[in-house]
């Protein structure tokens, strides 16, 4: 039967496939999409975690499934958001390479 | 009377500092008669102890570290109270001379000041009774010594021969302190009257270390008393006014050497001393102080300054005393008794060069001078009485008493040594008598010396009273009374008097010869005029090294450990690790994502598996 | 719409049984697996729309997984958001800058000491999470009993009769605790949504000279 490591080692890879991703990758945009699979690996633990521990009920708890929603609802306000910064950084450079947005240097 | 011995150290050291610090500014004559006046009451005082029956003992405990202790006192035996009498009297009449000789100084309240510090240091070291704090007074007679020779220092030629004296003093007298380190290991102590007894039952240590011991504090007499090789500063340091060559370098500091060494003598008693300076060491020391003499009698006929022929005079007659005292006790009461003798007629000597100079316009070329016999009669007749003191003239001079016992000490030790001092012995009365033949006789050869007059009066007492002691000072009766050491020893008519007198005949003879009614040099002796170049030879082969190797060592350090790697290095280090550190700012967001990442892999370790 | 949502719920209802436990092990992890695959298509592909699509894919295999773990309402709530709106945006974006496969020029600026770290990093989390992963005995879930927890509601909600049916009312519970107890969170959520929307108007806002 399915056990909750199962689930767990899988969340665990997807974060680690999207922290790679971020470490990798140039592209600004890909880097955004990495960081979306970063939380999704988060919810999906979250989520594991839920079905794992009932309540009193014998139901899985409604607080920890309202929790799960508003990281989805905040997940999305701040993709809109990241989309907007590069939508802005694209029309003043023409250039999403991560090499080149290098102005907050030191010097 | 109860006189306090400590005056004898206070009173000088008072009179040095009141005229440095409170008379400096005022004329020259307060300075000079405050200074006068000191040196009288020292006198006074020392007159004053030899009088006493009953003195009593004046020490105190100034270090103690378990059985090491060091104290400041004055041993006040018969040969210091004597020696005491040569350095007050030569102090004071010097001060006298001063008076007139430094009255048109600008600086003489510096040099008054000098002259007292002297005075000081070298009452200290004839009255310490032990040997560190003869060490002590030791290095203030250098430093007393460099700045009255240094007394007129904005002359190249002055600063660079107290420069001279100083540092090759300094160099004798680094092997004294080993040599008294070396007494400390022998005996166990440092004073001078538990010597001999901490000594009787060491008979093993005597044998192993008493000769390198002896060797070691014989080096601060070559450095004071410059034996060769340290001989080059005492001719340079006739650069100093004269009556401070006629206290220091001709009376007592040079003289300082022998008293060293005569007091490590007595200290150890007869059997021991003997016992240490018959070694190779005393050899040695014979020898020296015959090359010395040898090499200045030799310098000295060819020089045609005044202050130098009296200096390798000095030179001359140091040598004679270190021959005397390397040879054993009975040398040393030789030596000491020649010391007294010489005291008195070289003083004489100098402060009579001091008044021909002064009158003849500050001229010291004896070829610029002559016929003074006719214009200054009374200092002629001063100054020759002393040079037949220096001659040693038999029976009527002081010198001949006090020579003859070193030549017979000399001939009864060593026959080679004997036949040295017999042939120095010639040729000190061919250069004396060179000296007096061209400066007092025949005519004036040169304006400066034609118009000089007789000395002032106050110039003159010091030289009349000199004169009467050059002459009777070698009496039995006097020198009893007077002299530091004396055995009573008839003048025996034998083959050391025939010789002597035979070697006086010899070498005035030559002297009248070559020298009578000269009006220049006839003898052409370059060798002998530079004096043997031994300057240049320390030139080119020591000073110049050791300032290349001392500049190079300022150089390494200076200019490279400080400057270039703790300065600059610790500059360049801070802005090394700064750039490292602004690595981290270069503004590239994957650099920082992998920082984070990072980061965060360290956190979780130290974390979860820590 | 609301009528729709429970209809769709309902359809579950067909299969009580399989739905009292979780997904069989095999499901899961076919499903993971393909969420996997996906992801890493999002990190390698040179194109950004093939990252886009992969990115796509990992989300439906999620949610997916979510509908396995009886969280209907996350699950479905994932594809409608993500996947219908978030993914949609991200599409629209990388088609408005007209962003292309990255070109030679600008392949030739990756340092790879930076790569190599980075994979460095990664492996040592992946190494820690294992050990730690090791460490958990085998943990299965507990199987849901849905007449008992009918008890604890009220005999007339939809709640308890679904309950009755078999059925994990999941909607009906969240929207239940939304309006009861985190009435006051649901509005903060509206505001920030608002935020993000003021945002980003101002940010894509053409500069004012």
């Amino acid at each position: 039967m399915t056990s909750l490591n199962v689930l767990l080692l899988f969340a665990a890879l997807l974060f680690c496939v999207g922290l790679l991703g971020i470490l990798i990758r140039r592209s600004l945009i890909v880097i955004l999409m990495c960081l979306e699979l970063m939380l999704a690996a988060a919810m999906l633990n979250l989520v594991a975690f839920n079905r794992y521990h009932l309540d009193e009920t014998g139901l899985p708890a409604t607080s920890l499934s309202i929790f799960i929603f508003f990281i989805i609802a905040v997940a999305a306000a701040e993709a809109a958001l990241g989309l907007a910064i590069v939508t802005a950084i694209y029309k003043q450079k023409k250039n999403l390479n991560l090499n080149e947005l290098n102005s907050l240097r030191d010097c | 009377m109860n006189l306090n011995p400590w005056l004898l150290l206070l009173i000088p050291l008072l009179s040095s500092l009141t005229i440095w610090w409170l008379l400096s500014a005022t004329k020259s004559a307060v300075a000079a008669w405050f200074s006068t006046v000191s040196s009288v009451a020292c006198l006074l005082i020392v007159i004053g102890l030899n009088q006493a029956e009953e003195l009593g003992a004046y020490a105190f405990n100034w270090i103690e570290i378990d059985n090491l202790v060091l104290s400041i006192g004055l041993m006040l035996d018969s040969t210091a109270l004597k020696m005491m009498l040569i350095v007050t009297g030569i102090g004071t009449l010097v001060n006298l001379f001063s008076t007139i000789y430094m009255a048109k100084d600008e600086h003489a309240a510096r040099y008054y000041a000098s002259l007292s510090l002297f005075l000081f240091s070298m009452t200290g070291i004839v009255l310490a009774d032990n040997f560190i704090m003869m060490f002590i007074f030791w290095e203030l007679v250098g430093l007393s010594s460099y700045l009255l020779i240094g007394h007129w220092f904005t002359k190249d030629s002055a600063a660079n021969a107290a420069k001279k004296a100083f540092l090759m003093n300094r160099i004798g007298d680094f092997g004294f302190l080993i040599g008294i380190l070396l007494v400390w290991v022998m005996a166990g102590t440092f004073h001078f009257d538990q010597l001999a007894t901490m000594l009787q039952d060491k008979p093993a240590q005597i044998a192993s270390l008493g000769a390198i011991t002896l060797a070691c504090l014989f080096c601060g007499a070559l450095g004071k008393s410059a034996q060769f090789p340290l001989h080059t500063w005492l001719a340079d340091a006739m650069e100093g006014p004269t009556p401070v060559s006629a206290l220091i370098h001709a009376a007592t500091m040079v003289a300082a050497g022998i008293y060293m060494l005569f007091r490590f003598q007595l200290s150890l008693g007869h059997d021991i001393a003997e016992m240490i300076f018959h070694t190779w060491a005393g050899t040695m020391i014979a020898y020296l102080g015959a090359a010395t003499a040898v090499i200045a009698a030799l310098c000295a006929l060819a020089q045609s300054d005044i202050k130098k022929i009296l200096a390798y005079s000095t030179l001359s007659q140091l040598g004679y005393m270190v021959m005397a005292i390397g040879l054993g006790f009975k040398g040393g009461e030789a030596a000491m008794f020649h010391l007294y003798t010489h005291a008195w007629f070289k003083a004489l000597l100098f402060l009579g060069a001091g008044a021909i100079i002064y009158r003849c316009h500050h001229q010291q070329d004896i070829w610029k001078m002559g016929g003074l016999a006719k214009r200054m009669p009374i200092t002629a007749l001063c100054f020759i009485i002393g040079s037949a003191a220096l001659m040693a003239i038999p029976i009527v001079t002081s010198g001949s008493y006090s020579k003859e016992q070193i030549l017979e000490v000399v001939h009864h030790e060593n026959i080679i040594l004997f036949w040295v001092a017999i042939f120095v012995a010639s040729l000190t009365v061919f250069y004396t008598l060179r000296l007096v033949i061209v400066v007092f006789s025949g005519f004036s050869r040169n304006d400066d010396s034609s118009d000089a007059k007789e000395a002032p009066i106050a110039m003159l007492v010091p030289l009349i009273i000199l004169a009467v002691l050059a002459i009777i000072s070698g009496l039995p009766k006097i020198a009893k009374i007077l002299a530091p050491a004396y055995h009573e020893h008839p003048i025996v008519f034998n083959f050391v008097f025939i010789s002597s007198t035979i070697a006086i005949l010899i070498g005035a003879i030559a002297a009248f010869i070559i020298y009578k009614g000269k009006q220049r040099e006839p003898l052409y002796l370059p060798v002998l005029k530079k004096a043997f170049g031994f300057d240049f030879l320390y030139e080119v082969f020591l000073v110049r090294w050791i300032q290349r190797f001392m500049a190079g060592l300022c150089q390494v350090i200076d200019q490279f450990l400080i400057s270039a790697v703790i300065v600059n290095g610790l500059a360049r280090l801070t802005a090394y690790i700064g750039q490292g550190l602004r690595q981290m700012h270069r503004g590239q967001l994957a650099l920082y994502h992998l920082l984070l990442s990072a980061g965060m892999v360290v956190l979780i370790y130290l974390f979860v598996f820590a | 719409m609301e009528q729709t949502k429970i209809i769709m719920i309902d359809l579950f209802s067909f299969v009580p049984a399989i739905l009292a436990n979780v997904m069989p092990l095999g499901l899961t992890v076919i499903f993971g697996l393909l969420m996997l695959v996906s992801a890493l298509v999002v990190i390698l592909a040179k194109n950004p729309v093939t990252s886009a699509l992969g990115m796509l894919a990992c989300f439906v295999t999620l949610a997916a997984l979510f509908i396995g773990l009886d969280a209907f309402f996350i699950g479905i709530l994932q594809i409608l958001v993500y996947a219908g709106a978030v993914m949609v945006l991200f599409l629209f974006i990388i088609m408005l800058l007209d962003l292309k496969e990255p070109s030679e020029l600008e392949m030739s600026t990756v340092k790879p000491a930076s790569i190599i770290l980075g994979i460095v990093t990664v492996l040592l989390l992946l190494i820690q999470i294992g050990v730690v992963l090791s460490k958990i005995p085998t943990t299965l879930f507990a199987k849901i009993n849905h007449a008992q927890a009918a008890k604890y509601f009220d005999s007339q909600s939809v709640i308890t009769a679904k309950l009755n049916q078999g059925i994990l009312p999941d909607a009906h519970l969240i929207g239940q605790a939304l309006s009861l107890n985190y009435a006051f969170a649901l509005q903060l959520i509206g505001i920030i949504l608002l935020l993000a929307t003021i945002g980003v108007i101002v940010i894509g806002q053409k500069s004012s000279h």
